[in-house]
């Protein structure tokens, strides 16, 4: 394989920031670059063993930290080198630049994963946990791309498949050797199928969990003008990012940050505030907050305690609680007297008074509980896709147990076992004939 | 065998050279021919015009259909060969076809001049010159037969082993490797208590497996059931360091379709008995097959095991057991013809790729005798798809995937099997088979008229019965009558209405034969399930239609992984779909095939 190399840190002026090298040329290059202060070369220090030594290249030189894992044994597979150095913009990216001078070629986004799975050092799920894992916004996210990467939901998928594969196998002896197989792999395969039909439905179930996990909350903080939307918002988020001002109005265009409430993202939206436009009460303006509300997953209505609910509020909190909508309401202004009898979480966007319990709420509204770090959550919609078609197939092959040949069930229960192969990556086929000879004693 | 008529039947004069004329179609393991998944080949090569069930239907000592409570499908024939009979009438068979010659010799030496075949040299020095060879070397080729500690360089049943081809295909590139497979005693049936196992006899009124042989098989000796005891157990884990196979002397691949009792004692310890059946070898003879207690443990171990069996107390063996060693190639060196890749004219069936069984070796025979007559002809290859036939399967198996171990075909290994019945054989097949000047006229109108007897009646299966007909037919069958009046033939069949009752009490399937009307009730019960499977492997056909060029770099195509590369590179996949069956080749891998052949169109 030619040879990779990337900033693998996050462009800006941080403490540290890596450069990683992959391929046949990485320990080369590193050698070329990198001398450390106890050996002549890089590669005369052990493998996996972090160094000090003295990094020179494109006429900067820095004192840093330089390993390298040999292959196969590193996270590609290949040879790999890295070098920890000192954060800065412009020291980094003349570090790539000298590994690209000594014949490295940019990697492609994704590509050290990417190479990884080719050579057989992640499964295709793995290969997307750790995806997920770069991408995420909240600790719950890290969490389930981390047991992704580690296999766990692989592994839980893994369970229902190899339960299936030995029915199948079971079933398929039976049919094969006839005079040999003591019947009876109908009670194993309705007992097996049944545990799928659970298991898998169970899995299933965490999906919208999952999307929450990784995607985070989309939380709408609506409202009429000048209830303190915006000071909300910039409560939340602890920055002044929505302008304040008195004049209603002022927020025109909904903008976006993400926040982190008990591990999981909330993507809030601030949006304008709605009034009365014209004279007519249904205003398009509910119309669009409307519109905004449906694409989110949560909707922080914001009112202002310290005066009466309006008629256009009243309207709103209808249409809302109609459509069925996760709702919570933030009662501002908690600093004031107090003139309306909406009940909610009362908070002074002010003073900061119960932002954090709108955190929470806001966590709670959508999750009901809170997030076990240890469960399996099902995150990609490719694995949601996979296991849904396994699940139509297993309840179909549960259907056709009594009444179809045992060879036509067997149609449904080996659909099942390949889509749960496009998560696990195992290939039906020659798994089932190995199982088979692994599992009974067969032949003359 | 099957080559050898394949080649004479269609105009080109053969010579089959043979270690002894004594060992042709001698069976050298179990006296039966048959059983899951080969019954179907049995068919298959019938249906296209080969030998083997016409044989087996004229030698048979009992006849049953396996599988009876399960679908069609899966039903297969099995019966038990008269071992004399089938030889002699075999031979026979050889001795009268025109264009075919015996001889007795060993081959040693293929002569190739230009990249093809022009003639074998046999072991005495003789040469014969033709522009085609089909080499079938059985379990022979450098056989080695193994009794505990005795080792003997022989061929199976104490016929020698053929010593000098071996070195030959290396000469010609190719890989030769080594299997091992293992037969039972023979004993004495004079000395068997029967009172002690239970009879199984062979069933009546089953059609026979050749589409030409007329009425049905006549029942002639019964088998015995019986099991080994406790007792049986011991003996052998006393005697386990004395296996060839466990203290290893014996490293070759044996299969796991066929293992010996001791691989079966230790490999599934907590079995408290395993199941022996006493087949007759032949009429000919008392001598009696042990099915189930294939062994290479030294004769005295063997005397004591076999007597430990309920039933053999005072067993007197004849033949011990012995494990055989024997050369064959790596098949994926095989093209879907049979054809050694690289040497023009050169065919490979049975054994020597790989198979075990000889069904498995009649269904390459056939085959690689029609493309060696093809070849000859200058007409295109005759490959079966894996939808098309079990040999189809069997074949792209061997040399797509190739094998580590003696390859039995099972139908588990058809993803086609709702359609790859026994009965539609002959529609499957013989219009290929007459395409390939194999079918005789007799065959091609017996073909042909069971066709237009099947399509006739099928066209009218969708046909609403007569009210009082169709409530007669329910009436019979037993079940609730109130189908409101107009219900077709088909509606009948699959709500559960025997396709027999429908014949007996239906004016428009009244003249229908007995045997076409099961078969029609058969593709209308499979009807939906057909359907199903068929959606289930059009994504693979897809990749099937997408040919992989000639000349392709595998070995530096980029995203490839290491392992698939290399499989690419040897077996060199005509598309797609044969890409993705090689094992070592991840899904992942067919992606990047499908971005590099969507690159080169481009």
């Amino acid at each position: 394989m030619d040879t990779i190399a990337a900033i693998s840190t996050p462009l800006g002026s941080g403490a540290v920031g890596i450069v990683r090298l992959s391929g046949d040329d990485a320990l080369k290059i590193a050698d070329e670059l990198f001398r450390p202060y106890r050996a002549a070369r890089l590669t005369d220090v052990a493998p996996n063993v972090m160094c000090l030594g003295q990094l020179d290249c494109a006429g900067i030189s820095d004192r840093c930290l330089a390993v390298y894992f040999a292959a196969p044994n590193s996270y590609t597979g290949e040879d790999v080198a890295e070098f920890h150095c000192h954060g800065g913009v412009s020291l980094i990216k003349r570090v790539l630049g000298g590994c690209l001078e000594r014949g490295a070629r940019a990697a492609d986004r994704g590509e050290f994963t990417r190479r990884a799975f080719l050579n057989g050092k992640l499964a295709l799920s793995d290969a997307e946990g750790v995806a997920d894992m770069i991408n995420a916004d909240s600790a719950a996210a890290i969490n389930a791309g981390y047991r992704l990467v580690t296999g766990k939901t692989s592994a839980a998928i893994k369970d229902i498949s190899d339960r299936l594969l030995d029915s199948i196998s079971y079933m398929e002896a039976s049919l094969d050797y006839p005079e040999e197989m003591e019947e009876e792999s109908r009670q194993d395969a309705q007992d097996t199928l049944g545990a799928c039909v659970e298991e898998l439905t169970a899995l299933l179930s965490t999906c919208e969990r999952g999307r929450y996990i990784k995607d985070g909350i989309k939380v709408a903080i609506i409202g009429v003008t000048n209830v303190g939307k915006s000071s909300l918002f910039n409560a939340l988020t602890q920055s002044d990012r929505a302008i304040v001002t008195d004049i209603e109005g002022t927020t025109r265009d909904s903008i976006d940050e993400v926040i982190e409430a008990d591990g999981i993202a909330l993507r809030l939206i601030d949006t304008a505030g709605i009034r009365k436009s014209c004279d007519k009460v249904e205003t398009a303006g509910i119309e669009r907050s409307k519109k905004l509300a449906a694409g989110s997953d949560l909707v922080l209505f914001v009112t202002d305690g310290s005066r009466e609910l309006t008629e256009e509020e009243e309207a709103l909190l209808d249409r809302l609680k109609a459509d069925g909508k996760k709702l919570i309401i933030a009662v501002n202004k908690r600093d004031l007297p107090r003139k309306n009898s909406l009940r909610g979480i009362e908070i002074s966007a002010k003073t900061g008074e119960g932002i954090d319990e709108i955190k929470s709420a806001a966590v709670k509204a959508v999750l009901d509980c809170k997030i076990d770090a240890g469960a399996e959550v099902i995150t990609s919609e490719r694995h949601k896709d996979a296991m849904q078609r396994a699940l139509e197939h297993v309840e179909s092959a549960r259907r056709s147990l009594h009444d179809a040949p045992a060879e036509c069930t067997l149609l449904d229960m080996r659909a099942a076992y390949r889509a749960l192969g496009e998560i696990t990556g195992d290939t039906a086929d020659e798994n089932i004939i190995d199982n088979i000879f692994k599992k009974f004693c067969l032949g003359k | 065998m099957e080559a050898a008529l394949a080649l004479a039947r269609t105009g080109h004069k053969t010579l089959m050279m043979t270690l002894t004329p004594d060992a042709i179609a001698y069976m050298a393991c179990n006296p039966a021919i048959g059983g899951t998944a080969k019954g179907h080949l049995v068919r298959e090569v019938d249906a296209l015009g080969g030998q083997i069930g016409i044989n087996a239907d004229a030698t048979a000592l009992q006849i049953r259909m396996l599988n009876t409570g399960k679908g069609e499908a899966v039903q297969s024939l099995r019966a038990q060969a008269d071992k004399i009979a089938y030889h002699m009438n075999m031979k026979r068979t050889l001795e009268t076809q025109p264009n075919l010659d015996i001889l007795q010799s060993e081959a040693s030496e293929i002569l190739t001049e230009g990249g093809a075949v022009c003639g074998v040299k046999t072991a005495l020095g003789d040469t014969y010159f033709s522009p085609v060879a089909v080499v079938a070397t059985g379990v022979y080729l450098n056989a080695n037969v193994v009794i505990g500690d005795w080792v003997r360089k022989t061929g199976p049943s104490g016929f020698s082993a053929a010593t000098m081809l071996t070195d030959n295909l290396i000469g010609l590139g190719l890989e030769v490797r080594r299997f091992k497979t293992g037969t039972p005693a023979r004993v004495d049936g004079k000395t068997l208590d029967y009172s002690k196992m239970s009879v199984q006899e062979g069933e009546e009124g089953i059609y026979p497996f050749s589409f030409m042989t007329d009425g049905y098989i006549d029942n002639i000796k019964p088998c015995y059931l019986t099991y080994t005891t406790a007792q049986t157990k011991q003996i052998i884990l006393d005697n386990i360091h004395r296996s060839p196979l466990y203290n290893g002397s014996i490293k070759s691949t044996g299969p796991r379709y066929c293992p010996s009792i001791e691989d079966k004692i230790m490999r599934f310890a907590d079995k408290e008995r395993h199941q022996i059946f006493i087949e007759p070898e032949s009429a000919y003879t008392d001598e009696m097959y042990v099915q189930g207690m294939s062994s290479s443990l030294p004769f005295d171990v063997q005397e004591a095991m076999y007597r430990s069996v309920e039933g053999m107390e005072r067993a007197r063996i004849v033949r011990y057991a012995y494990a055989i060693e024997y050369d064959c190639i790596d098949s994926t060196a095989l093209t879907s013809s049979l054809a050694v890749k690289g040497v023009g004219g050169l065919y490979a069936c049975g054994q020597i790729n790989g198979s075990s069984g000889y069904e498995e070796a009649a269904a390459q025979g056939l085959m690689a005798g029609i493309n060696a007559a093809n070849y000859l002809r200058g007409m295109p290859a005759l490959v079966l798809g894996r939808d098309e036939a079990y040999a189809g399967v069997l074949i792209d198996d061997l040399v797509t995937k190739g094998t580590n171990e003696p390859y039995r075909m099972m139908t588990a290994r058809a993803e086609h099997r709702l359609h790859l019945r026994q009965e539609n054989a002959d529609m499957r097949l013989t219009q290929k088979g007459r395409d390939a000047g194999l079918v005789d006229d007799a065959r091609y109108e017996r073909y042909l008229k069971r066709k237009a007897e099947l399509d006739e009646y099928r066209a009218r299966l969708k046909d609403s019965l007569p009210g009082q007909e169709a409530q007669a037919c329910c009436l019979a069958a037993g079940m609730q009558t109130n189908m409101g009046g107009s219900a077709s033939a088909e509606a009948l069949i699959k709500r559960g209405v025997p396709a027999e009752i429908i014949r007996q009490y239906t004016a428009s399937f009244k003249d229908c034969g007995a045997r076409t009307m099961a078969e029609l009730a058969t593709e209308c019960r499979y009807e939906g399930y057909l359907k199903k499977q068929i959606a289930a492997i059009e994504q693979e056909k897809k990749l099937e239609h997408r040919a992989l060029p000639d000349g392709i770099d595998y070995i530096n195509m980029h995203g490839l992984r290491l392992e698939a590369r290399q499989k690419l590179d040897k077996i060199r996949p005509a598309n797609l779909g044969q890409a993705s069956r090689i094992s070592g080749v991840s899904p992942a891998d067919i992606t990047v095939l499908m971005a590099y052949l969507s690159v080169r169109s481009k």
